[in-house]
C-alpha cells in the first residue's frame, strides 16, 4: 500500500469519521468503524475524489468492500 | 381471478414507479424521497426511473428485484426482494446511487434532512430475503396479492438457495395494514426505532420503522395450512 496514498487517506478519513486516532488497513470495512454510515460514507467518497482529483463510476464505487478496495481504485484511477 | 407472479420488464418500469412512490407514502401525502430532496413527483418519477434502469442489484430500486404480479393479465401488485449483503450492505449502496443521481449538490444541501430519517434505521440481517416496496393496486387490494408474491418469491427460495432461511420486512411505525398483514403471516416484530425529532414527519409518513422478521419455512409451511383448511 503506497504510503502517500495512506496518508493521505487517514487524514480524510480522521474528518469524515470524526476519529483523530482511526487507523486505516486494507482490510477495513464499515463495521469496523463507529461513524461509518450511508451518510458518511457519501461524503467520504466525495472528498477523495477531490483530494486525489479523481472521479469514480458508479459502478466502481458500489463494488467497494473495504478500505483496500478504495486503495486500489485511487492507484488504478492515477494510472490512467 | 387469475394470478399470475412473473419477474419485471422494462415495459413495467411505470408501474414500479408507482408501487415506489405508493409504498413510500404508506397511505399518506409524504413521499420521504420528494420531502427530503425538495423535488416534486414529477421530477421522483424521472429519477427512480433513471436508478431503477440502470438495475443496480443488492437494494430495493432496481428492476432485476421486482416482481410483478398480474391479475388476468392486468397488472396489480408489485414487489422488491433482494438477499442483503450479497452485493455490499443495501443502505449504503442506495445512498451512493441516490447521491450519484440526484448530484452532490443536492444531496449536500439535503444533508440535515437525510441525518434525522438516518436516525430511524434499522440495520437488515445479512443474509436474509429482504422485502420492499410492497404495493397492489387499490382495484385489486382484499385479494391477498402482497401475500401471493411474497410466498411465490419464498417458494422459489426454498427451491432455489436453502441456505437463505429468514425473511425481513419493514415499514412505518403508523403503517396498521400492513403491520397487520405481516403479523398475520407469521412475521414477528424484531426492531422498533423512532424519532423524537418533531420534523421526521414532514419529512416521513410516520416517527419511526419498525421491522419485522420471519422464517421462511414456517411462514411457508403455515400459510399451506391456512389454504389446505
Amino acid at each position: 500500500m503506497s504510503t502517500e496514498i495512506n496518508q493521505r487517506l487517514t487524514e480524510i478519513f480522521k474528518k469524515v469519521f470524526e476519529d483523530e486516532n482511526i487507523k486505516i488497513t486494507p482490510e477495513m470495512t464499515a463495521a469496523d468503524v463507529a461513524n461509518w454510515d450511508s451518510l458518511s460514507h457519501v461524503a467520504m467518497i466525495e472528498k477523495v475524489e477531490k483530494e486525489f482529483g479523481i472521479k469514480f463510476k458508479l459502478k466502481e464505487i458500489i463494488s467497494m468492500k473495504k478500505v483496500g478496495d478504495l486503495i486500489s481504485l485511487i492507484e488504478k484511477h492515477r494510472d490512467i | 381471478m387469475n394470478i399470475t407472479i412473473r419477474h419485471a420488464s422494462e415495459t413495467d418500469i411505470d408501474f414500479i414507479i408507482e408501487a415506489v412512490m405508493s409504498a413510500e407514502a404508506c397511505g399518506t401525502e409524504i413521499i420521504s424521497y420528494c420531502r427530503i430532496f425538495n423535488i416534486s413527483k414529477t421530477e421522483l418519477s424521472e429519477l427512480l426511473k433513471s436508478i431503477i434502469i440502470e438495475d443496480i442489484e443488492g437494494q430495493e430500486l432496481s428492476l432485476s428485484t421486482f416482481k410483478i404480479a398480474l391479475c388476468d393479465g392486468e397488472r396489480a401488485g408489485a414487489i422488491s426482494f433482494w438477499i442483503e449483503g450479497v452485493e455490499g450492505d443495501s443502505s449504503m449502496i442506495k445512498a451512493q446511487i441516490l447521491s450519484h443521481f440526484i448530484g452532490s449538490e443536492r444531496w449536500n444541501s439535503a444533508a440535515e434532512k437525510i441525518k434525522i430519517v438516518s436516525s430511524t434505521h434499522i440495520d437488515r440481517k445479512k443474509n436474509s430475503l429482504q422485502i420492499e416496496s410492497v404495493y397492489v393496486k387499490p382495484e385489486f387490494r382484499g385479494n391477498k396479492i402482497a401475500q401471493k408474491i411474497i410466498l411465490h418469491e419464498m417458494g422459489h427460495l426454498q427451491k432455489n438457495s436453502p441456505e437463505i432461511c429468514m425473511a425481513q420486512v419493514m415499514t412505518m411505525n403508523q403503517n396498521r395494514p400492513a403491520i397487520k398483514m405481516y403479523e398475520s403471516m407469521g412475521f414477528v416484530k424484531s426492531a422498533e426505532t423512532s424519532s423524537d425529532n418533531p420534523a421526521i414527519t414532514d419529512i416521513l409518513p410516520g416517527s419511526g420503522r419498525v421491522m419485522f422478521e420471519g422464517e421462511i419455512k414456517s411462514i411457508v409451511q403455515s400459510e399451506n395450512i391456512y389454504h389446505e383448511h
